[in-house]
């Protein structure tokens, strides 16, 4: 896998930085772009993205959303600006956070929970686990375990004991 | 994405951070719910850490200012987000046979207070109640005299038990403890003690 592209700069001159997929897709971003994740600013400060940033449990395809996410909100998280195109409005943003998060299957975005976690870029996990918790608000425990495919490992009279210790929240 | 099989617990492949991130989210009651899915869950929600990020119910405080009118004590409740009508009444109407309730401690939503009599001697009595159910108990060995220096706190944690406790420490004019005990009860039914001695 040749690394020399690592170098690339942009016709803007920022620096581009090499993303690589647990299954060896590869990425070209700049760096405004690859340092919404807390994971690689630290890395570039580091220098040690130079031959590009090897992301082992993250596959091509959420890697693939996570990279568009980030294009996507750069121009809010570089306040700067200079080296970016015409960032998005407020609104397409919105916009395009609610398609991405509505539009996912339940692994997708449980996966995509843990590529926001293990890159730390909070506002992409702040999104994904709230999708996550609106998916569970006003369900029934049966309806969270059918939801999720959560086994239902209690003894019958743990469960009894629980719905009568919070009878209040399971009366409709 | 096939290498999770449907039926899989998706939520396993969740560190205990993330799925207390998202359970923090949740409103009380679908909290409370959750604690029904599955014990690992429960147990997380139960977890004393955890339990500070989670939304609470019925959050707020309790204190005293002094009525220039009546000349009197006035209990208060302020909701912790400081907005809305107060969720508590901090008369405690439902108690029966209280002139004044004092709240001493409360645990998990539930209340420990010390409630005031005047028929002639100045008395008092512990009960424990949920403010929001208005269910109370009264501790046994009432009527204590309301000099006598005792200190009194509430253990109750919902997911291990519907049981609460009270440790209540008697000490003398040196704060030297002289006696404690404890009291194992559960709001509505019968009391059991547990233990109590001198030291």
């Amino acid at each position: 896998m040749a690394a020399a592209a690592a170098e690339a700069t942009t016709d803007g001159g920022g620096k581009m930085i090499i993303l690589i997929s647990a299954d060896g897709k590869r990425f070209e971003v700049t760096e405004a772009v690859a340092s919404q994740s807390q994971l690689i600013s630290n890395m570039i400060e580091d220098d040690c993205t130079e031959n590009g940033v090897r992301l082992p449990n993250v596959d091509g395809d959420i890697l693939t959303m996570v990279v568009d996410y980030c294009n996507m909100h750069a121009g809010d998280a570089a306040a700067a600006g200079d080296t970016m195109k015409a960032s998005s409005t407020e609104e397409e943003l919105k916009k395009f956070d609610a398609e991405l998060v509505q539009a996912l299957e339940n692994p997708v975005l449980f996966k995509l929970i843990l590529a926001a976690n293990f890159l730390n870029i909070k506002s992409l996990l702040d999104m994904t686990c709230q999708r996550v918790a609106d998916m569970m608000s006003g369900k029934t425990p049966e309806q969270m375990r059918e939801t999720f495919s959560i086994e239902n490992d209690f003894t019958p009279e743990e469960e009894a004991a629980i719905r009568q210790e919070n009878a209040w929240a399971f009366d409709d | 994405m096939e290498d999770l099989p449907v039926g899989r617990n998706l939520v396993a492949s969740l560190t205990d951070d993330l799925v207390v991130d998202i359970l923090r989210r949740l409103p009380v009651r679908s909290v409370c719910r959750s604690k029904g899915v599955c014990p690992y869950w429960r147990d997380l929600i139960a977890d004393h850490d955890h339990r500070k990020k989670m939304p609470q119910t019925l959050s707020g405080f309790f204190y005293t200012g002094f009525s220039e009118e009546r000349l009197a004590a006035e209990h208060h409740f302020t909701n912790v987000t400081g907005i809305g009508m107060p969720l508590i009444s901090p008369t405690f109407a439902f108690l029966p046979q209280c002139k004044e309730v004092i709240p001493l401690d409360s645990c998990n939503g539930l209340l420990l207070c010390r409630c005031l009599q005047f028929d002639g001697v100045s008395k008092f009595h512990y009960a424990v109640c949920n403010p929001a159910t208005e269910e109370w108990v009264m501790l046994p060995d009432a009527n204590w005299a309301i000099d006598e220096n005792r200190i009194a706190c509430l253990c109750f944690d919902p997911a291990i038990s519907s049981h609460f406790h009270v440790v209540e420490y008697v000490e003398d004019e040196a704060e030297r403890v002289t006696g404690w005990r404890s009291i194992r009860l559960k709001l509505g039914y019968g009391v059991s003690m547990e233990m109590d001695g001198m030291v």
